[in-house]
């Protein structure tokens, strides 16, 4: 668990990419993926990276996001009040 | 930043009103629609695209399906929660249309279940000290979720952008949980690596809130 160096030393973890990386993508077996989330709870340098992770996670989601152009409203509300039912004569 | 048809939000006085309106095509309850939900579904097909400029397309077909199927959206969950799910499949049928993402009766994701484990998303905060205070870890997390590869920005935008279950989100997408928790992992070691040394300065918990 070493050779990290300078800003990645306190979010690189070896021992849980060693983990990850045995998963298979496709099929994981249920056990290996237990291991991942203890070590995720019992690691400190993992500890701390998940937690900082979730609180950069929380404040981006908190971010108001922008709003489409008023051009593109326009035209889709348009599309969408004159859009009838093939039946329904207009 | 007035446009020419502002409009008073609160015309409808809760969302069955808004529903009637919808039903009878009233251009006042398309736009009350799209007022209320477009920015947060245009920011999640973003997320789930990982571009841009297909966001707006997802948007406009999401909001034209969701139109077309008003008449059977029963309310059992709400209409946030619908058109989230109807935004996620639309996007999630684009991709797989692009190349493959492993989906599974991407129709039964738009029915209109039970609201389940899912957050509701569509009332988050908007306290605009905090959008202050996120507007570089904004961009930041944007990149770095757009260099995500696509099964993994999928996974993590589900899981944890949009607060799916992990039972949820690997049904959404048609593989087992702990499929999905693999993908996840990976998509949080990735930002990790990739956020390495800039979300030690995120905000803490409950920064910026009254
Ligand atoms: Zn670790």
């Amino acid at each position: 668990m070493t050779g990290e160096k300078s800003v990645t030393q306190k979010t690189r973890c070896s021992e849980l990419e060693a983990l990850i990386q045995q998963c298979d993508g496709d099929n994981p077996d249920p056990e290996l993926v237990e291991q991942v989330e203890q070590h995720l709870e019992i690691c400190p340098v993992c500890h701390e990276a998940e937690d900082q992770l979730t609180r950069a996670v929380v404040a981006y989601r908190s971010v108001t996001p922008a709003e489409p152009s008023a051009s593109f409203e326009e035209a889709l509300v348009d599309r969408l009040c004159h859009k009838r039912d093939p039946e329904e004569p207009r | 930043m007035e446009k020419p048809w502002d409009i008073d939000l609160q015309v409808y006085d809760d969302e069955s009103e808004l529903l009637h309106g919808l039903r009878q095509r009233e251009r006042m309850a398309c736009t009350c629609l799209l007022k209320y939900y477009a920015p947060r579904l245009l920011r999640l097909a973003g997320q789930l695209m990982g571009d841009a400029d297909e966001a707006e397309d997802v948007l406009q077909e999401a909001f034209i399906r969701a139109c077309d199927r008003i008449d059977s959206f029963r309310g059992e969950s709400g209409l946030g929660t619908w058109l989230h799910r109807i935004v996620i499949n639309t996007a999630l049928m684009r991709l797989r249309a692009r190349k493959s993402v492993t989906t599974d009766d991407i129709e039964g994701v738009i029915a209109d279940g039970p609201e389940s484990n899912w957050q509701s998303v569509s009332s988050g905060a908007r306290d605009p000290g905090q959008q202050v205070l996120g507007a570089e870890l904004f961009d930041r997390m944007s990149a770095a979720i757009e260099r995500l590869p696509e099964s993994l920005r999928i996974a993590f935008v589900l899981r944890d952008i949009e607060g799916m279950s992990t039972h949820d989100a690997a049904a959404t997408l048609g593989i087992s949980e702990s499929a999905l928790k693999v993908r996840l992992h990976r998509a949080r070691l990735a930002l990790r690596k990739d956020l390495a040394g800039y979300v030690d300065a995120a905000p803490p918990k409950g920064t910026g809130s009254q």
